[in-house]
Parts: C-alpha cells; sequence; structure tokens
C-alpha cells in the first residue's frame, strides 16, 4: 500500500487522467482513494457425505450459524436506527424475515436428514434452487430482489467458515470501493469516515444497496468498467455521482475543480431549513452546544448551513490526504490551518494534533516496521513523540495559526499525564522559538486532551489538572474498553457504543471533568445519532461534536425532548445489564421522536 | 375455514420485499396458512423468499388458497396489504 501511495505524487503529475462514464446509483462527489476488496474468493463451500449420528450436530451448526447472522442484523439495524435510516432499518427487517423463512429452514434441515451432506453444502444448494426461480424472470427489478438473497446467503455461509471476515472492514480512511457488485449489507455496514463512495461494474438504481447509499449520502456508481482499476489500488479517483463519471488519477487542477463542486453539492434537506436560525434548545429550557466534526477545507464552508456553533473537531492529517499539500511542510499547513480558522470567522475551533498511526498512515510514508496490531501501536500523540522534527514543525504552524481566531488544539491517544505535559513544554519551547525568529504568532493556545484511552478516562481529575477541556471520542473508547478491534468483522456484534461498560465509564469521567470545572464534550460517532443524543445530554453532556449532514437531524431531536426526562433514561441505561437493553430502553422513549426527524 | 380468491397486486413496485414482509407478518399473527400460485407456479405464503421469487408485478393477478379458523379475516388484511398503491 505504501510504495502505491508513494507513486500517487508522481502519477498525479505524469500520467494521463482517465474518465469513465458510468450510471449515477447516488448523487454527490467524493475525492478518495482506489481500495480493490479482495476479490471474495467465492466463498468456497466444502462438500462432504456425514453419518446419520452426525446430523444433529449439522443441524445445530445450520442454526447457530442463523443465529449469528441475524445478531449481526440487528445490530446493524440498531446502528441504522440510530442513524435514523428508517427506510434502511425496513430493508434489514426484510433480510431477518428472510432469515427466518419456515420454507428455507425445513428445506435445509429436511435435506440435512435425507441426503446427509454437510450444512455448508446443503444450504447453498437450496439458496441456489430459490436463485433459479428468480433468475429466469426477466424484470430488472426483481432481478435486485436476487442481490439480497444472496446477500443472506453469504452471511450465513460467512458463519459457517471457521474464519468469517468482511472484505470492506479493512478499508482505509478516504477509500473509493472498486469492485464487481455490492450489497445491502456492504452498504449498510460502512463506515462513512472511511468509505467515501462507491464505484462498481454492475448495480442497478432499485438495488438495495443503492438505495441504502443514496439515504447515508455515499455517491455510487454502476456499469463501470473496472478492469483498469486493478492496476490502479491506492491512486487517487474521483467519483461524480451526479454526473456518473469517475475519473481516475486526475490532474491538479480537476481535483481543485471538484472540490469546489463536491462543496456545492452538499445541499441540505429543504426540511431542516425552518430548523437554522433556532437554538440546539430542549422542550424545558437547556442548551446543548452543537459543533461539527470535519476534514476538509469544502466541509467547513458548508458549516453555516447546517447551522452548526463551531468545529468541535477538525480531523487535521485529512486536510491533507488530499495528497496536493505536504504534510511535513510548516507552510503549507500554516496555510491550510489558517484558511480553516479564517471561515469561522471568530466562531471556536478545535484542530486535533495529527492523529497519523493505527489506520492512517502519511501519504507516500513507508512503514518501517509493521505493527501486528496498529489500532494498540505507535498512534495519535505517541507517534508524533517519536518524530520530535514533525511535531515542531506542526505546532509551529498551529501556534502561527492561532492569531487568526478562536483556535483550541486537541491532543489524540493520551493515555497518560506525561503525554500532556510533554506536549505543554514542547508548545512552550516552540513559542519562545517563534519569538526570537520575530514571527508572529499565540504564545499559548488552549489544549484539551482527547478521551478514548480508559486510563485517561480513570484519570480525568489528574489529567484536569494540565489541560483546560476534554473531548470523549467514543469510537476508540468503544474498541479499547470492550476490547474489540473496530476494524474487525464481528463488530457489528461486539461493538457498541452503548453497552453499559462504555456508559458508566463515560459517566465516571463526565461527572469528574465537571467537578474539576473543566467542559467536556463529546465527538464520536455516537454523538451524530440522533437516537443517542439525549442519552449523552442525560449523562451530562453540553456539547456534540457531528458529522455536519446529521447536524439538523440532532438539533431536532434535542427540540423535542426534555434533559428532565433525558436524565431519567440515562440513570435506567446506566443500570442497565445489556447493549440491547439500553437500545430498546432509547428505542421505546424516543422512536416516535426520531421518526419526525428522519 | 377454507377461501380461494383472486388478488390483483396493486402496490407499484409489485410485490416486492416489504408488501411480501406484510403477507408474512400477517399470516405468522394469524391462525391460517395460505398458498399463491402465480404464473403456473404455487408457493408456500409463508415465506418471504419463495413471494419473492414469484417476481409479481403491478397488476399481476395472483390466486391465494387460504385455509384456517381465521381464513376470512386474514385474507381481507393480505388484500389490503397488496392494495396500497404508495408501496
Amino acid at each position: 500500500m505504501n510504495t502505491s501511495s508513494l507513486s500517487i505524487y508522481s502519477s498525479t503529475e505524469k500520467s494521463e487522467e482517465l474518465v469513465f462514464q458510468g450510471t449515477s446509483l447516488s448523487d454527490g462527489v467524493a475525492i478518495g482513494i482506489v481500495f480493490l476488496p479482495k476479490e471474495k474468493e467465492e466463498i468456497e463451500v466444502p462438500k462432504f457425505a456425514i453419518t446419520a449420528d452426525q446430523i444433529d450436530r449439522e443441524i445445530d451448526r445450520y442454526r447457530k450459524a442463523v443465529a449469528l447472522s441475524r445478531a449481526d442484523l440487528e445490530h446493524l439495524q440498531c446502528s441504522l436506527a440510530g442513524e435514523g435510516l428508517q427506510e434502511a432499518v425496513s430493508i434489514i427487517r426484510a433480510h431477518l424475515e428472510m432469515l427466518r423463512d419456515p420454507v428455507l429452514t425445513d428445506e435445509v434441515e429436511g435435506k440435512i436428514r435425507r441426503e446427509l451432506f454437510n450444512t455448508e453444502s446443503v444450504f447453498r444448494t437450496t439458496m441456489q434452487e430459490f436463485l433459479v426461480q428468480f433468475s429466469h424472470k426477466a424484470d430488472a427489478f426483481f432481478q435486485q430482489r436476487l442481490v439480497d438473497v444472496m446477500d443472506i446467503s453469504k452471511r450465513v455461509l460467512g458463519h459457517l467458515r471457521k474464519d468469517p471476515k468482511r472484505a470492506l472492514q479493512e478499508a482505509p480512511v478516504n477509500s473509493v470501493v472498486v469492485v464487481d457488485e455490492i450489497d445491502a449489507s456492504m452498504t449498510a455496514s460502512v463506515q462513512t469516515r472511511c468509505i467515501v463512495a462507491f464505484v462498481t461494474a454492475r448495480g442497478a438504481t432499485g438495488s438495495h444497496a443503492a438505495l441504502i447509499a443514496r439515504s447515508r449520502g455515499i455517491p455510487y456508481i454502476g456499469n463501470i468498467d473496472i478492469e483498469p482499476f486493478h492496476r490502479a489500488k491506492g491512486q487517487l479517483i474521483i467519483v461524480d455521482g451526479t454526473a456518473g463519471k469517475v475519473i481516475l488519477s486526475p490532474k491538479k487542477e480537476t481535483v481543485i475543480r471538484y472540490r469546489k463542486k463536491q462543496y456545492r453539492s452538499m445541499r441540505m434537506q429543504e426540511h431542516f431549513e425552518p430548523l437554522l436560525g433556532l437554538p440546539a434548545e430542549t422542550s424545558d429550557g437547556h442548551q446543548i452546544a452543537l459543533l461539527a466534526n470535519v476534514g476538509t477545507i469544502e466541509e467547513i464552508a458548508m458549516l453555516s448551513k447546517v447551522g452548526a456553533e463551531g468545529i468541535g473537531l477538525l480531523r487535521s492529517e485529512l486536510l491533507f490526504s488530499d495528497l496536493i499539500h505536504d504534510p511535513l511542510s510548516e507552510d503549507a499547513q500554516f496555510k491550510l490551518f489558517t484558511k480553516a480558522i479564517f471561515q469561522l470567522q471568530g466562531k471556536p475551533i478545535v484542530i486535533r494534533l495529527f492523529d497519523f498511526g493505527g489506520d492512517k498512515r502519511i501519504p507516500g510514508e513507508t512503514s518501517r516496521n509493521e505493527e501486528a496490531n496498529p489500532l494498540l501501536g505507535c498512534r495519535g500523540v505517541r507517534y508524533l513523540f517519536r518524530r520530535p522534527k514533525m511535531l515542531r514543525t506542526h505546532l509551529r504552524a498551529l501556534l502561527r495559526a492561532g492569531v487568526s481566531g478562536d483556535l483550541r488544539l486537541l491532543v489524540p491517544m493520551v493515555s497518560d499525564l506525561a503525554e500532556m505535559r510533554q506536549i505543554r513544554e514542547i508548545m512552550e519551547e516552540v513559542s519562545e522559538e517563534l519569538s526570537k525568529e520575530g514571527i508572529p504568532h499565540r504564545i499559548k493556545l488552549p489544549i484539551g486532551c482527547m478521551l478514548e484511552v480508559p486510563s485517561a478516562l480513570l484519570l480525568t481529575d489528574a489529567l484536569a489538572s494540565v489541560c483546560d477541556f476534554f473531548s470523549l471520542g467514543t469510537n476508540d473508547l468503544t474498541q479499547y474498553v470492550l476490547g474489540i478491534d473496530r476494524m474487525n468483522s464481528n463488530r457489528e456484534v461486539f461493538y457498541q457504543p452503548i453497552h453499559p461498560g462504555v456508559l458508566r465509564l463515560i459517566r465516571f469521567a463526565i461527572l469528574e471533568a465537571k467537578r474539576h470545572g473543566r467542559s467536556i464534550s463529546v465527538c464520536g460517532e455516537i454523538a451524530s445519532q440522533p437516537l443517542f443524543a439525549p442519552l449523552l445530554m442525560g449523562l451530562g453532556v453540553n456539547e456534540l461534536s457531528i458529522i455536519p449532514r446529521h447536524l439538523p437531524m440532532v438539533k431536532k431531536m434535542i427540540r423535542g425532548s426534555a434533559v428532565t426526562e433525558a436524565v431519567c433514561v440515562a440513570r435506567e441505561a446506566l443500570a442497565c445489564k445489556e447493549a440491547s437493553q439500553v437500545y430498546q430502553l432509547l428505542m421505546s422513549t424516543y422512536s416516535g421522536s426520531l421518526e419526525n426527524s428522519s | 375455514m377454507k377461501y380461494t380468491q383472486e388478488i390483483i397486486v396493486k402496490t407499484s413496485l409489485g410485490l416486492h420485499a416489504r408488501p411480501a414482509m406484510e403477507v408474512v407478518q400477517i399470516l405468522q399473527r394469524s391462525q391460517s396458512k395460505a398458498r399463491i400460485t402465480y404464473d403456473q407456479r404455487t408457493i408456500d405464503a409463508q415465506s418471504i423468499i419463495s413471494l419473492l421469487s414469484l417476481a409479481a408485478p403491478c397488476g399481476a393477478v395472483l390466486t391465494l388458497a387460504i385455509e384456517g379458523k381465521d381464513a376470512k379475516a386474514t385474507l381481507l388484511k393480505i388484500v389490503m396489504a397488496l392494495s396500497k398503491p404508495s408501496e
């Protein structure tokens, strides 16, 4: 991956840009890197005869695989409902219904008994028989339902294998997935942070995958000859979902043109417009500050359209993912940060220090040593400490840019007090250095600590003495508290930000932060989900940082709820023993408001 | 009680996932069993995959055979589910 990303610099300079025309299946513009999921080696299905005394074991395996598939889908449904995507929820409901199909169960279990073959071969034959009935129908619309049946089939077969692994979970940040075909569960389970667009050889407007892509705002183009892309792994690619166009290794000018177009295409749904001028205030008069999570300059420009009160999290490393600006240059950083701060016109902006490492690498950097567990490895502030020169350049650029507005810094992956102290010391040194050189800059910037490693949350009181504010990064926190890699293929089953274990730890940190007079906001994905907003509010959070597109929905949810009720709900949630109970509690209290907000 | 009746699919996209799901759920809550014949194929209406495999478009005429204690009421509910044009 690294060698190919090195070549991007050269390819944007020299090689011709290639334009492909396909069918638009979901609008919008995305600029990213080509990601080719491993051709899912047409899941190999072993076939062997079994003896009569193995029948029960095989049937048991089948039931377990179905139960695991159901659990996957239920969690997926939960997170989609959290995002307020009712239509996607109903598609997943249809998938759940298919898994419960009595004819399917009778067929599979009956055949195992009668024909004495292993579960996966019997299941596959049964599904193929269903598919044959579909496929001689000419209607393109119903052909699409075939994809749903295959989707289910793959899911169950996946659980019958020893090592189930789903291809898209390995996609790095800013990936454009180029693949033969995608299905509904693929589109529904992607993290929008990692996957920015889809390009497929097949695909149809009526497909459930397209529908979910549209409701999640992920550009998607079908009917593209993907053959040439197989040699383009890691190259820059533009997806113009509106025009149905794909541009491979675009020229600089093309990238700039599309960045502008991308910004223009981010329109808000009309029915949210009346909300714009209104505060995020609960029905009992409690105000919540709604800020935005952003990663590009263009996103910042649209903030006034969604009514954000500032930026709660600027993922600084993403500003450089377009491969045009060099993240190692002080001037490039200074210019980009200044541009960002200027656009805020005095509103607060929190820039998170470069969060490289883990699943994000510096473009063009060859890895020195592959880590076995990159998400538990040298990332965030640890990564910066290992590159003192880069850290100093970074802080210089930030201090210089700080004169343009209300800038605050956020330190990622803090696990211990010493790290915060060290950052402060280096910042003082850098500031003196700049003074000596006579370069204008802010002497001091407020520094916040990202709470995402459990040890940091448990030390909130101590950290309060060395930082000015806190920001809860619930995505990483969830994976560390539950001990599950968030890229893991079983993520849907175990990765739950509303797990009572996570909630109790969050609650602890919020109380400690407040006790020491430090503000605390939430910037993880949980804050962008309307269903979870009242819960966070009830836990004592007054500030949420949200994906811009979700901001109006969250605001609507807040305006429709009361903090007094939210506090009771949060108390009940903290007493829950399982994530599913928390989910049911929220659904029973707030699903009504959710329907109105989607 | 046992009934056989012809039903016209009026949902604009035909018998697709959502109406099929509704039919299945109606039958799950009832005490009747139903079979549907369309285009010379007869399938078990309790099975969503079988229902979808009929690929019945809007305007298709299905023959529904239903049997059970609450056959008549269930039949009515199924007709209603397949008559919502907006679905």
